[in-house]
């Protein structure tokens, strides 16, 4: 078998729970969603398209959140009335509020998982056993970001696809009677996957600063790496904001954490291979492959804490 | 042939000077203890061997690699238990094999498997709910599976039973050791592995004090429990007072005139330890 495979196979097991769980948890929530919206749908498909925004109002003034599902079902997706440049914007909206709550789970544990992959084999000791391995650090630290930030985005765009799939399936109930095929074409579901995995690869070497950033952290520090990973930066931008009241750090860590690159970004800053025409994608690899040289140097060094 | 060549190694930690231009050498077919107290400089050397740790200046060739350059390659002929148990926790010991199959050219799984299943450890067991006992087995199984030409044990019984330990160095002894592998080996317990030793380096404070085979040690040292009053027929390395007598190490003497002495035997590597570097290493070494 290949080496890298096994390397691969390794973080899989490591990290399966924490994107596994997320993605399982937050299906469980749109499947429940979905159930909810069915038994409103009794009431709300008789209604006609002006009671259907008298209830959107009405329930926003009661404080209920109206987004995702019932946004949807109250927005009543009026195919029918709707231009196809209207309806495909419905739909992304709607495809994105599905997704979204995905991407930042996902982020949220693969930072977490980013600091653990390098930060918890010290201090368990087995990277004394991993080291015993005929695998140099150079290959363990990449396979190390290739899962996070390559094969787990995997997880999180098939979750997508069903919770979205799902959803559509779901709204079916509420759409005027042959408008479904309209409503499917226009939500570009069976597209989607495609989009958002090529949108995840370019998003990796988008965000590979912070992401590289995390993980030497995580290696050269002696304890509490995730203070280390927001404090220092912090530490940075507030210097910056004092020193030269600018905010260039604080900008450029946002930038790059910015999902520009994923199809439920705003439309008006989505793009995928209009991001390499961006001198901050280039700067921003050539940090992060500074940092992740930084990774496998300290890699060599650090042992057991 | 050496499997190991070690010279001149340096060290220093701050203030510290670890490692003070070790010399260590291992043939192959040899099984060498590297002996002395805690903070002797054992576990850098041992660091530095394995490409866990940079030296300052020296020359490590193991198996023709040098071991901080070329570790992952070093590391396909190469083996080690620590002193801790190290396998991570949180893997099956099913997915431990699978890893080990994936990354090493050499890993025989049927071999690992065919031994485990002489053992209480289970396949689909986690590697935090095995003893450590189990822990050490599972990780000799998977050493003795991958077959690797040099092996070094860094503490590899601490905190074992009795039992365990004694498991431990049969396995070692009777499934591992050939002529064409050799063994450096670490340990506290001296008085449990001197008799597989054939060769010894004791290490203080960064410095060799000793580098020989146990047959040189034999031949050269001789420990004399006086029962007689005759005088000493020179000065020994050591002396101190035993239940039975006298007690004195001896370097080069002719053993006829020591046994006009008493009792005259050859001494442990405890005793020679402490007579080389002082008394005051009795209570690490015993």
């Amino acid at each position: 078998m290949n080496a890298y495979v096994a390397l691969i196979q390794r973080e899989f097991l490591e990290h399966r729970g924490a994107f596994l769980w997320s993605a399982g948890i937050l299906l469980a929530l749109v499947f429940i969603a979905g159930l909810m919206v069915l038994r409103f749908d009794a009431t709300v498909a008789d209604l006609d398209r002006h009671d259907r925004e008298e209830l959107v109002e009405k329930l926003g003034e009661e404080g209920r959140d109206v987004d995702g599902l019932e946004a949807l079902v109250a927005m009543g997706l009026d195919a029918a009335g709707s231009t196809d440049g209207e309806l495909d914007r419905k739909m992304q909206v709607f495809m994105a509020i599905i997704a979204m709550p995905f991407h930042w789970i996902f982020i949220a544990i693969a930072f977490f998982g980013l600091v653990a992959c390098m930060y918890d084999e010290r201090k368990d000791q087995s990277v004394l056993w991993w080291k015993s391995m005929p695998v140099s650090d150079t290959a363990t630290v990449l396979s190390k970001w290739a899962f996070i930030c390559l094969c787990a985005p995997v997880i999180t765009t098939i979750a997508v696809w069903i919770a979205q799939l799902y959803s559509l399936t779901v709204t079916m109930a509420f759409v005027e009677d042959g408008m479904g095929g309209r409503l499917w074409g226009a939500s570009g579901v069976f597209t989607y996957p495609f989009r958002m995995l090529f949108g995840y690869f370019v998003y990796s070497l988008w965000v590979l600063p912070v992401a590289a950033w995390v993980m030497f952290v995580a290696t050269a520090v002696p304890k509490v790496p995730i203070l280390w990973a927001f404090g220092l930066p912090w530490s940075f931008i507030v210097l910056e904001g004092i020193l030269f009241e600018s905010s260039h750090l604080a900008r450029a860590i946002a930038q790059h954490m910015n999902p520009i690159s994923l199809p439920f970004t705003d439309p008006e800053s989505y793009t995928t291979i209009g991001l390499f025409a961006e001198p901050s994608m280039w700067g921003g690899l050539v940090v992060g492959a500074g940092l992740i040289f930084g990774t496998i140097w300290f890699r060599g060094r650090n042992n057991a804490i | 042939m050496s499997v190991l060549q070690a010279q001149g190694l340096v060290k220093q930690f701050g203030d510290v000077r670890a490692l003070d231009g070790v010399d260590i050498n291992v043939e192959r077919g040899r099984i060498v203890g590297l002996i002395g107290p805690n903070g002797s400089g054992k576990t850098t050397a041992l660091q530095a061997i394995l490409g866990l740790q940079q030296i300052d200046s020296g020359d490590i060739s193991v198996m023709g690699y040098n071991p901080w350059a070329e570790r992952a390659a070093m590391m396909t002929q190469v083996a080690y238990i620590a002193d801790t148990g190290i396998l991570p926790k949180w893997m099956k010991v099913r997915d431990l094999l699978s890893y080990v199959e994936g990354v090493h050219p050499n890993f025989d799984r049927k071999l690992a498997e065919d031994r485990l299943s002489r053992t209480q450890v289970r396949l689909d067991k986690k590697v935090n709910v095995l003893s450590k006992g189990m822990n050490v087995q599972l990780h000799l199984a998977i050493i003795l599976a991958i077959g690797a030409e040099f092996l070094v044990l860094d503490e590899p019984t601490l905190g074992l039973d009795i039992l365990y330990r004694q498991q431990f160095y049969d396995g070692v002894l009777n499934d591992y050791f050939t002529q064409e592998r050799s063994i450096l080996v670490t340990t506290h317990e001296v008085r449990e592995i001197e008799h597989i030793l054939t060769d010894v380096v004791l290490i203080h404070q960064g410095r060799v004090r000793l580098a020989t085979s146990m047959e040189e040690i034999a031949s050269r040292f001789a420990k004399v429990v006086c029962t007689s009053d005759q005088p000493l027929p020179g000065t020994p390395l050591f002396s101190r007072q035993g239940i039975n007598g006298h007690e004195h190490i001896f370097s080069g003497h002719d053993p006829k005139q020591l046994e006009l002495l008493g009792d005259v035997s050859v001494p442990n590597l405890a005793e020679l330890f402490m007579a080389l570097v002082g008394g005051d290493q009795q209570e690490v070494l015993a």
